[in-house]
């Protein structure tokens, strides 16, 4: 079987390769999505190892995952899941691609094998592979459709890194500040649970600055300021223009 | 970004819960403000937007000063006591041009090593005030000359012989001069620097200064006589008041530069945290790669070093995708790959190498900027490991007659006794040189090792040629370039089977 890797660095190809040497298996290397159509068109791929983050490109895994979505090759996401900003985009990986696995840059060369090998079989990854702590429950809202119901929230998730200001984010969002309100206090829990469920390891805990202790004794935190922050950490998400594609033309209606 | 900015967000909550703070999020964005610093106005914003300004000002009073000399030329003006006007309508002219010369700091620095020690020290003088808020020469003698100027059309001893309307077109002008040029200490960007900050007796008077500069007026255009009495009351009420517009007017410039510093606070919080991570993901996948390959069977040695120094590679590459970001005009061209290799070998090594200029001009892309990079640590590290003392590199796109794609060419020819053997030919599956030759036999190229007489080198006894090529794989704008310009790409062709036609660099 081939398997095409799509990742902005070689060298994650080249350990893709080492790890299916001697397997059967052949490991092709892309090192951007807008490169995969081609390579695709030339069919006989059985698997695709993904990257979520590509450097310089102005493109995401996203992009990658239509593709191959396109073209009828299963998908396994390739990425580094110790990066706090890449929570969201594995949450809408697994939500708008339906990948069969999950593997980090941390994973062995044995777990690679044993994926592709288990792919090639036609059967599903086992274990944390399958990346099930990313899926969409069965059953109520995704974290996309809480955080992402409508085109007008990701207006307001895309300019909310550079303002904390309401009236001038409701400017830049081209929204009503009343709207901006509901924003905030709808998001809020769902941004708190968020951190509950995937706090832990794949958040890195900064440390306390004694500028930022004083000022926390002094003012109280508001909701704006801490979604601020956390649409900051997820930036490059909500500035995905394929995001944006996925989320305009969204078919089904966002389970609330 | 300032406190006030972030409290209003809670302020038309619906829901009243009191937001708790996320632990993962740093404490100045969890308590809703930013560092001091950001909200306070930017000093490199204020000197930015004062140079500009003050320059923009002196030309405004020059223009003034130019028009009150028009008004004493025109025809009917007929001063009483000419060259009295044109004494003191010369002060007001030498403080615009002093002022002037305050804005040309070249010029002031080129002064103070002139001979003439007034000019020398008066240089001196105002180089050393630029950028604090105090009271300095070129400050004084604006204050003089727009004394001199309003007191030659009104004041206790005005000019006679002037009409009425030439005396109240020259008031309106001295009053407008004097305006510009306290608008200027008003703005100054010395208020808001934190090297020299203003004292604090300076601090306290600036909000009094509008009251200031207004009760300076009251006293310079009072009617002490009938001449001066021509200014109607409420031209001369309006007049006196219109200090009293700096009040808005210094509002919307503290607006403006906190803004501006909001701004940038946002733009470097998000560009640090960016960097961070891109930094962190760097780096740690680099590591991860080395610890997975680690983990296998039976390690080879050379494998380990060269994903060691492919670790080095990467952190090169982030700090200057941190250093210059998007300011770089072509971060593909191979003078650079060969800049940032050549870093990751040591000093000694790196004297032994060179490369020719065609080749350090090569525009390539992405893709084959990738493959390139992939390609030369490897045939570098083998000729060293040969014994190499002195080593070529040539990198050349080979454009292909007809329909057939250009070609990457890789060259490396070194002084060494030659390998003993075809690197990529034996060793360990996973070694480093039969992946390299995988690769590029995916995208249509070769890896090959020849001693140099056999590679047609015949200024050579000695040494090896070791050439990597590859079909050009990327395509548009961003596509590998000659160093003359002309753009030589091809779209993306991995054939029908991934597997490319062969051809040697040598045979073009």
């Amino acid at each position: 079987m081939r398997v095409v890797v799509i990742d902005n660095v070689m060298p994650a190809g080249e350990a893709v390769a080492r790890a299916l040497d001697g397997t059967g298996h052949e490991a092709v290397w892309v090192p951007a999505p807008r490169l995969l159509d081609g390579l695709l068109r030339t069919g006989g791929f059985g698997l695709a190892l993904v990257d979520l983050d590509f450097g310089r490109e102005p493109v995401s895994g996203l992009t990658a995952l239509r593709s191959l979505a396109g073209h009828g090759v299963p998908s396994v996401i390739y990425s580094a899941d110790s990066e706090e900003n890449r929570l969201l985009f594995l949450l809408a990986a697994f939500e708008f691609h339906s990948p069969v696995g999950l593997i980090t840059k941390e994973t062995t060369g044995a777990q690679i094998r044993e994926l592709v090998t288990a792919v090639g079989r036609g059967d599903r990854p086992s274990g944390p592979l399958r990346g099930d702590r990313y899926r969409p429950p069965a059953h109520g809202p995704s974290w996309l459709d809480r955080l992402l119901p409508t085109s007008v929230d990701l207006a307001i998730w895309e300019q909310l890194p550079y303002y904390t200001n309401r009236n001038v984010l409701a400017q830049t969002a081209h929204v009503h500040v009343k709207t901006v309100d509901k924003f905030l206090a709808r998001h809020w829990p769902h941004v708190e649970e968020l951190h509950r469920t995937f706090g832990g390891p794949a958040f890195l805990h900064p440390p306390e600055t004694a500028a930022g202790d004083a000022m926390l004794r002094q003012h109280r935190p508001s909701r704006l300021a801490q979604l601020h922050g956390f649409a900051r950490t997820h930036l490059r998400f909500f500035r995905d223009a394929e995001l944006r594609r996925l989320i305009t033309s969204r078919t089904h209606r966002p389970r609330t | 970004m300032h406190g006030s900015d972030a409290d209003t967000g809670a302020g038309s909550r619906p829901t009243p819960r009191p937001a708790e703070p996320l632990p993962h999020l740093p404490a100045a964005a969890r308590s809703g403000v930013s560092t001091p610093e950001s909200s306070a106005p930017s000093y490199g914003v204020a000197l930015r937007a004062g140079t500009s300004l003050w320059r923009a000002g002196v030309y405004f009073r020059a223009a003034c000063v130019a028009g009150m000399w028009l008004l004493l030329v025109l025809p009917g003006a007929a001063a009483g006591q000419p060259l009295r006007a044109v004494a003191q309508l010369s002060v007001t002219s030498a403080a615009v041009l002093l002022a002037h010369l305050h804005t040309r700091l070249g010029t002031l620095e080129r002064l103070t090593g002139a001979r003439l020690s007034p000019a020398r020290r008066l240089a001196a003088h105002l180089l050393g005030v630029n950028g604090r808020a105090t009271m300095d020469a070129s400050g004084f003698a604006e204050t003089a000359g727009a004394l001199s100027a309003l007191w030659l059309f009104t004041g206790p001893l005005p000019v006679p012989g002037l009409s009425p309307g030439i005396r109240i077109a020259g008031i309106v002008l001295g009053v407008l001069y004097s305006l510009s040029a306290a608008a200027q200490a008003m703005i100054d960007a010395g208020w808001y620097s934190p090297y020299q900050p203003p004292s604090r007796g300076l601090r306290r008077l600036r909000p009094l200064l509008p009251l200031v500069f207004s009760g300076m007026l009251v006293a310079y255009l009072f009617p002490y006589n009938g001449t001066a009495g021509v200014l109607p009351v409420p031209w001369y009420a309006a007049l006196c008041a219109t200090p009293l517009l700096y009040y808005p007017m210094w509002a919307c410039y503290e607006v403006l530069l906190r803004a501006a510093a909001a701004d940038e606070t946002a733009h470097r919080a998000v560009w640090r945290q960016e960097s961070a991570v891109a930094l962190h993901s760097i780096s740690r996948n680099s590591l991860s790669l080395l610890r997975q390959y680690l983990d296998e069977p039976d390690p080879d040695p050379q494998e380990v070093r060269r994903l060691v120094r492919e670790a080095m590679l990467q952190a090169e590459e982030a700090r200057l995708d941190i250093q210059y970001g998007s300011d770089r005009a072509d971060p593909h061209r191979f003078g650079e790959l060969w800049e940032l290799v050549l870093r990751t070998f040591p000093a000694p090594q790196q004297d032994c190498c060179t490369t020719d200029a065609d080749s350090a001009r090569l525009s390539l892309g992405p893709v084959d900027y990738q493959i390139a990079r992939r390609v030369l640590p490897d045939l570098l590290t083998n000729a060293f490991n040969a014994g190499a003392r002195r080593i070529e590199v040539s990198c050349a796109l080979r454009d292909a007659s007809g329909t057939a794609p250009p070609t990457v060419c890789l060259t490396v020819r070194d002084n060494g006794p030659g390998v003993a053997e075809d690197p990529a030919a034996g060793g360990p599956p996973h070694r480093s040189s039969r992946l390299l030759r995988h690769w590029l036999t995916v995208y249509g190229g070769e890896l090959t090792w020849r001693p140099a007489a056999a590679a047609g080198d015949v200024a050579r006894n000695s040494g090896t040629v070791a050439s990597a090529h590859w079909r050009a794989q990327d395509s548009g704008d961003r596509g590998t370039r000659s160093p003359a310009g002309e753009e030589q790409v091809q779209p993306p062709d991995f054939g029908e089977s991934g597997q490319g036609e062969h051809r040697s660099c040598e045979s073009w």
